[in-house]
């Protein structure tokens, strides 16, 4: 399966400016409006018009499937979730902008997969579906495509991660977009992780109490 | 005419630009690449979610233009025009002996993005050569630099703890950041488990306190952003934009020219001097000529030895100053990414810190000083540091929603890593040579560079590895991963001795003055002069060596000597 079968054809074109600053304060109001309402009354297409401007880089069909996963990996709960931190929109930047076509590919991929699996078990489309049923659609999915495949290997690359084959490399893919766009985000920075821009100081020995929130990482410290 | 002409504006060329120019003399300085601005072309204001792509290069781009540069861990969306396009500046490199060439080519060079570690060579890095037979004997020793480091720590601002350490020399640092909590516990079983080893704050040219002498270059004290990389706005790391071109510039005496390749350097047969260098505009593809009473060539340890091979006469058919043969030789960098990473299960769990500190820990050098190297010589020593884990939640782990913001709250185990940078040795088959046929946008012949690591470096490497394990376990930790071979040569981005300085003209091609055995108004300060690695950061050791033979030059000079 490939991305090309996922996606409308005439959406593969060349990218995007990231920001164009009229439309960014209209997607603004839009995304604000939409959080009001609550994320999970707004049908997932609505978002798909509200939060991306003018020039998608995904058909609207394939988008609300985006938006659907992403509210389903990332949900609002006692903090905002994907929605509200404009991850779908975001991630649609990105494949426009950022994706080769090898990882449009593996990501369209590993949504086309999300749908199948959507259809298999309930007759309907991933995004047609609501949060409970979603989630129940999903969660087998997810621990199904990161069953590990093999062993860790080490990258070479300052700070050193070490990384592990999963059965589906494209979903894992696509939930570490989600899962990154989401954190590194104003909305979560607010409500999850905490991000200082310029701490400052450094303080090497903080007790922690149960408000700590930890730290969200940029650089190599 | 200028009194100097400094061929490259980074981490040396900017130091030499500045003595040149602070002893009186007009100097101009020649940057290859594009002029750069402090502060306005950084994209260090930003918040990640203000960076495009969530700060990563498109991938396609990545692969087409930076293949090289993309393997630097430091190249991002917010850095990318820091690093020369590989597409635009090929080299040819054998696939059984790569070299990873990691280069910028702006005003300021890598001086803007480099990791900032500085520590001095020590008297046995000196002496190394002469020991044990490798290479030929340094021309000078440690106390002809000593005055020279303390110099160039003042003025770049070099924060860190005396340790009193014989194989890394203390000098003149601003207060040394602080370990956390963690890294507290992780030197005090390393110390006690291991004597002799020790483990301290890395050396870093970071502001730690900014003095009244970089106020006034508008440089402040470190935010703790740790975004070092970008471009520091706060002035708060040294690099020749932040630091050493302001303080060139200051006296009035410094002419900068941009976009401006060096061909060639031009020698008189007669005399031996230097008379001129030979510029191409990158832009238009204009050349143009030069003229000074002395030369400094900072181009960096490939880019200098590539224009004195460039540099061919009828007099010189091999090459300027290479009666030696031995420039383009003994191209030397450190083993890198021999990394160990373990998990501390014992270390406090109710300890954090705030804020990003520009910097981790470091272990000097202690095998063939403290303790027995066994059958190989030289040693090494180790970056890292104790981080706690938490904040980002991994996407691999299954789960979704609550699970992962769950996951994403908790305080997770701290986590060591520790990295070992391993001395090579001088070999003269490691070098780069001119391609015949294939040239440059600009006709200057391609570089073939052909490095590869020798049986004294794999049997370090297989002890870098082995001591990693011995400290974390030693400490209580258990290893999760450890890559098994360093990186490939030039991604320690720490390439040196390309035309080595000597004491004999037949063997080496600058002499203990830097100045060039068969050109006496050339002098030559950047990693290219080394005539053997250590296991330290070199950069401190280029800008010491930039101040001293500033000063034996103007000094000269005005003696009529030059």
């Amino acid at each position: 399966m490939t991305f090309n079968t996922s996606i409308h054809p005439s959406t593969l074109r060349e990218a995007q400016p990231m920001f164009h600053t009229d439309a960014i304060d209209r997607r603004d109001a839009m995304a604000r409006i939409a959080l009001l309402l609550g994320a999970t009354a707004l049908p997932a297409e609505a978002f798909a018009k509200s939060l991306r401007g003018n020039e998608p880089f995904l058909a609207a069909g394939q988008f609300a499937l985006l938006s659907a996963v992403a509210d389903t990996v990332m949900p609002a709960t006692d903090t905002p979730g994907a929605l509200a931190a404009k991850v779908p929109a975001r991630l649609d930047v990105m494949l426009g902008a950022w994706a080769a076509p090898a990882t449009r590919d593996a990501i369209g991929g590993a949504l086309v997969r999300i749908e199948d699996a959507a259809k298999a078990k309930t007759g309907k489309s991933f995004a047609k579906l609501n949060a409970k049923q979603r989630e129940a659609v999903l969660r087998p999915h997810d621990a199904a495509a990161l069953a590990k495949t093999g062993k860790p290997t080490t990258s070479g690359k300052f700070p050193f991660g070490s990384y592990i084959p999963v059965a589906d490399p494209g979903y894992l893919r696509l939930k570490t977009l989600i899962v990154d766009l989401y954190y590194y985000s104003p909305e979560a920075t607010a409500t999850e992780l905490v991000y200082e821009h310029v701490p400052g100081k450094f303080e090497p020995s903080i007790k922690l109490t149960p408000k700590s929130r930890p730290y969200l990482g940029v650089g190599p410290f | 005419m200028f009194d100097a002409i400094v061929i490259g504006s980074g981490m040396s060329g900017g130091i030499s630009a500045k003595e040149l120019c602070e002893r009186g003399l007009k100097v101009l300085l020649i940057e290859r690449g594009k002029k750069v601005e402090h502060v306005t072309d950084y994209n260090d204001t930003q918040s990640p979610w203000d960076l495009p792509n969530n700060n990563a290069v498109p991938e396609e781009e990545l692969a087409r233009d930076y293949p090289v540069q993309g393997q630097c861990y430091a190249m991002n969306a917010a850095t990318k025009q820091f690093w020369v396009k590989d597409s635009e500046h090929p080299y040819i490199t054998p696939e059984e002996r790569p070299f990873t060439w990691i280069r910028g080519y702006h005003l300021g060079g890598r001086s803007i993005m480099w990791g900032r570690q500085s520590y001095r060579l020590s008297p046995m890095d000196f002496e190394a050569n002469a020991k044990d037979g490798h290479g030929v004997d340094w021309p000078i020793r440690y106390d002809d630099l000593a005055p020279w480091y303390s110099h160039i720590e003042k003025f770049i601002g070099v924060a860190g703890t005396k340790e009193n350490l014989p194989q890394l020399p203390d000098g003149e640092f601003l207060p040394g950041w602080e370990l956390n909590d963690a890294e507290k516990l992780f030197k005090a079983s390393v110390e006690q488990n291991f004597p002799g080893r020790k483990v301290i704050i890395g050396r870093n040219a970071n502001l730690s306190q900014a003095q009244p002498h970089h106020e006034e270059l508008g440089r402040t004290s470190c935010q703790n952003r740790s975004i070092c990389e970008r471009g520091c706005s706060f002035g708060a790391n040294h690099s020749s934009l932040s630091s050493s071109l302001p303080a060139a510039e200051r006296t009035g005496n410094l002419t900068t020219v941009t976009d401006a390749i060096v061909h060639s350097l031009v020698q008189d047969p007669k005399t031996g001097r230097i008379t001129s260098v030979r510029v191409i505009d990158a832009k238009t593809m204009e050349g143009k000529t030069y003229e000074a009473k002395v030369f400094f060539l900072n181009a960096s340890t490939i880019g200098t030895a590539q224009i004195l091979l460039n540099s061919k006469s009828e007099a010189n058919p091999r090459g300027l100053c290479n009666k030696s043969d031995q420039v383009g030789r003994n191209i030397m960098d450190h083993m890198y990414a021999l990394s160990t990473v373990g998990i501390m299960p014992d270390y406090p769990k109710d300890s954090y810190y705030r804020g990003r500190r520009p910097t981790g820990i470091y272990i000097p050098r202690y095998r063939n000083v403290t303790e027995d190297g066994g059958d190989y010589v030289r040693g090494y020593g180790y970056q890292g540091a104790v981080v706690r884990r938490g904040g980002m939640p991994d996407a691999g782990t299954p789960g979704l929603g609550q699970d992962i913001k769950n996951r994403g709250r908790e305080f997770g185990p701290w986590t060591a890593f520790i990295s070992g940078f391993g001395e090579m040795l001088p070999n003269p088959e490691n070098r780069m040579t001119q391609d015949e046929v294939r040239k440059d946008k600009w006709g200057i012949p391609l570089l073939n560079i052909s490095v590869g690591f020798s049986e004294n470096e794999r049997k370090m490497a297989k002890q870098i590895l082995a001591d990693g394990r011995a400290m974390i376990e030693g400490a209580g930790g258990t290893v999760v991963s450890q890559s098994t071979q360093p990186g490939p040569p030039g991604l320690g981005i720490h390439e040196m001795g390309t035309a080595r300085m000597g004491r004999d003209p037949m063997t080496s091609v600058f002499n203990g003055f830097n100045q060039a055995h068969e050109a006496p108004n050339l002098f030559c300060t950047d990693g290219a002069v080394m005539t053997s690695s250590g296991c330290q950061n070199p950069s401190l050791t280029y800008m010491a060596m930039s101040a001293r033979a500033a000063h034996h030059a103007a000094e000269w000079m005005k003696e009529g000597k030059l």
